[in-house]
């Protein structure tokens, strides 16, 4: 698994500087594009790279739940946790807003607790925290119904969060790897960085452009195969010679 | 077969995602296929399974004090009456004409009196028939507290004007007493129109005047499948060897309509299938689950 240190070597090597003597500028730079290859592979592939589940414990008629700012997503299936019976998604604030007449049957009147059955995830300007250093976003997790007292515990959420961002201190940490699963980082991450790395004005190997195009062309190919949950239409990545027809078809 | 188990079955006709994990909308889509299957299924299924046998206890009087908020309201004080009493005959001591209990702060008719405050009897002389039975079937019957042979009551629509009652003479003189032990019956509206709960009262005459139990057989409609028993299994409330011969194609010509439907070009006949299910297999299955032999000519003892 390559380190931090390395893929920052890499990218010194596009711009044809040396580690001890990249200016803060360039290191500046390189940091950015490495990150920006990461944030790229934590979007494309959402059941590989993100996903993680996280748990959230409902209290007696409470049925709004602020989650970590750090998750951008919620996938399915949430799920209750003491039966496995996964909740299901409203589409819109408007389902959400008219549960109780459209899903449970009752009249115009409040909300009625008792086993939740559906949720909405609602994102929203965090007003406490518009120029503060966290971002400033509230996601909010509506359980509906809001839980009887009978119906507590845990839920389980399959999210994914924000990619994991490096700092400069990383570039130079030996002991760092990069946050890329299943050795992905030479096949994928690499030729990312190396292709961010080619807009900036320190490019230098301009005799490589092509090659790191096709590179990059392969490493954004293999990122949507890579996925071993996804058959349809795909193939995992243990099907290396199908995936070499293919792409020669 | 179970409701998710039915839902999800059903979900593989549509554009979703994941047919296990429907979102909200396409879940009610799904729902209201179920349900529109079910009722058709029993709308031209034989009616002996939709029957059951119901028992109401019509219990002796019981006397209470009412006052009315003023002359002229029907309104009472708060929870005068037990939620059991609703459609009950009120019979008053000082001889207003009798009425019968709406709520359980109100009555039928406006208090026509100065005196607010007046002792009365509730006469249990009514069963409540809601939505969910279709048809009350003959013969309706009532026991007392005892063995003894029960009582059959006969329908008579000219007691609901309140004078049939009163005539003793010839044989329509079926009613003879204004209270006593029940011998006939008739159904009284409540304005099912108008949202109103239950849909029907079948009143007994003469009013009983100590414990009874009224049986009778009737029609029930299907029980409707709920948005949360997609979530939580139960049972489809159809015979298991009828779910996906029968009520399954039924569903899916319901779930045509939904926006989410996955193929147009199947959608036509989806509908044919199921428009054959009602016009013969229903209309052919038996409405006797245990026939007579016919025993002519058979010696004894075979």
């Amino acid at each position: 698994m390559l380190t931090v240190p390395q893929i920052y070597a890499a990218v010194l090597e596009v711009f044809g500087a040396e580690p001890d003597k990249a200016t803060a500028a360039v290191k500046a730079r390189a940091l950015t594009d490495i990150n920006a290859a990461l944030q790229l592979m934590a979007e494309a592939g959402e059941d590989f790279y993100g996903r993680e589940e996280i748990t959230v414990t409902l209290a007696t008629g409470n049925g709004i739940y602020v989650l970590p700012k750090t998750v951008q997503s919620v996938l399915d299936p949430v799920y209750r946790a003491a039966d496995g019976v996964p909740l299901r998604k409203l589409a819109s604030r408007g389902q959400a807003q008219v549960y109780q007449q459209l899903f449970a049957g009752g009249t115009y009147g409040g909300i009625s607790s008792g086993r939740p059955l559906a949720y909405f995830v609602e994102s929203l300007r965090d007003t406490d925290n518009v120029t503060g250093a966290e971002d400033n976003v509230k996601v909010r997790l509506h359980v509906l119904p809001p839980p009887g007292a009978s119906h507590t515990g845990n839920l389980v959420l399959n999210v994914i969060s924000e990619a994991g961002t490096l700092t400069e201190d990383d570039l130079e940490d030996d002991t760092k790897k990069v946050p890329v699963p299943h050795k992905y980082a030479e096949s994928i991450l690499l030729p990312l960085v190396r292709w961010n790395a080619t807009t900036s004005h320190f490019f230098v190997a301009k005799d490589m452009l092509d090659r790191y195009r096709e590179d990059y062309r392969q490493a954004i190919t293999l990122l949507g195969m890579a996925d071993p949950a996804r058959t349809e239409g795909r193939l995992a990545v243990s099907e290396p010679a199908q995936q070499r027809e293919r792409r020669a078809a | 077969m179970n409701t998710v188990q039915l839902a999800q079955r059903l979900a593989t006709r549509l554009n979703v995602r994941d047919t296990t994990l429907l979102e909200a909308e396409p879940a009610l889509d799904v729902l209201a296929a179920i349900n529109g299957g079910i009722q058709e299924y029993f709308a031209h299924a034989p009616s002996l399974y939709k029957r059951t046998t119901l028992s109401h206890a019509l219990r002796a009087p019981e006397t209470l004090s009412v006052t009315f908020t003023s002359k002229y309201a029907n309104t009472v004080e708060d929870d005068t009456f037990a939620t059991a009493m609703m459609g009950c005959t009120l019979r008053f001591d000082n001889g207003m004409a009798d009425t019968v209990i709406t709520g359980t702060n109100s009555v039928l008719d406006d208090w026509l009196h100065d005196d607010l405050t007046q002792p009365a009897t509730v006469f249990y002389d009514v069963v409540p028939i809601q939505d969910v039975i279709e048809q009350i079937l003959e013969p309706v019957r009532v026991h007392d507290a005892t063995r003894a042979n029960p009582t059959r009551l006969h329908r008579d629509e000219r007691l609901r004007g309140g004078r049939a009652r009163w005539r003793e003479s010839g044989l329509e003189a079926f009613v003879t007493a204004e209270a006593g032990r029940p011998e006939a019956y008739y159904l009284e509206p409540v304005g099912g129109s108008q949202g109103g709960e239950p849909e029907f009262l079948l009143r007994v005459a003469p009013r009983p005047l100590v414990d009874y139990t009224i049986k009778f057989e009737a029609e029930l409609g299907p029980r409707a499948v709920t948005f949360a028993e997609l979530s939580i299994a139960t049972t489809v409330g159809v015979p298991g060897n009828r779910i996906e011969s029968i009520l399954l194609p039924l569903c899916e010509a319901h779930l045509t309509a939904s926006r989410f439907w996955r193929d147009p070009r199947a959608a036509g006949d989806v509908m044919g299938k199921a428009e054959n299910l009602k016009g013969n297999r229903l209309r052919t299955m038996t409405g006797d689950i245990a026939p007579a032999r016919n025993q002519m000519g058979t010696p004894a003892g075979f």
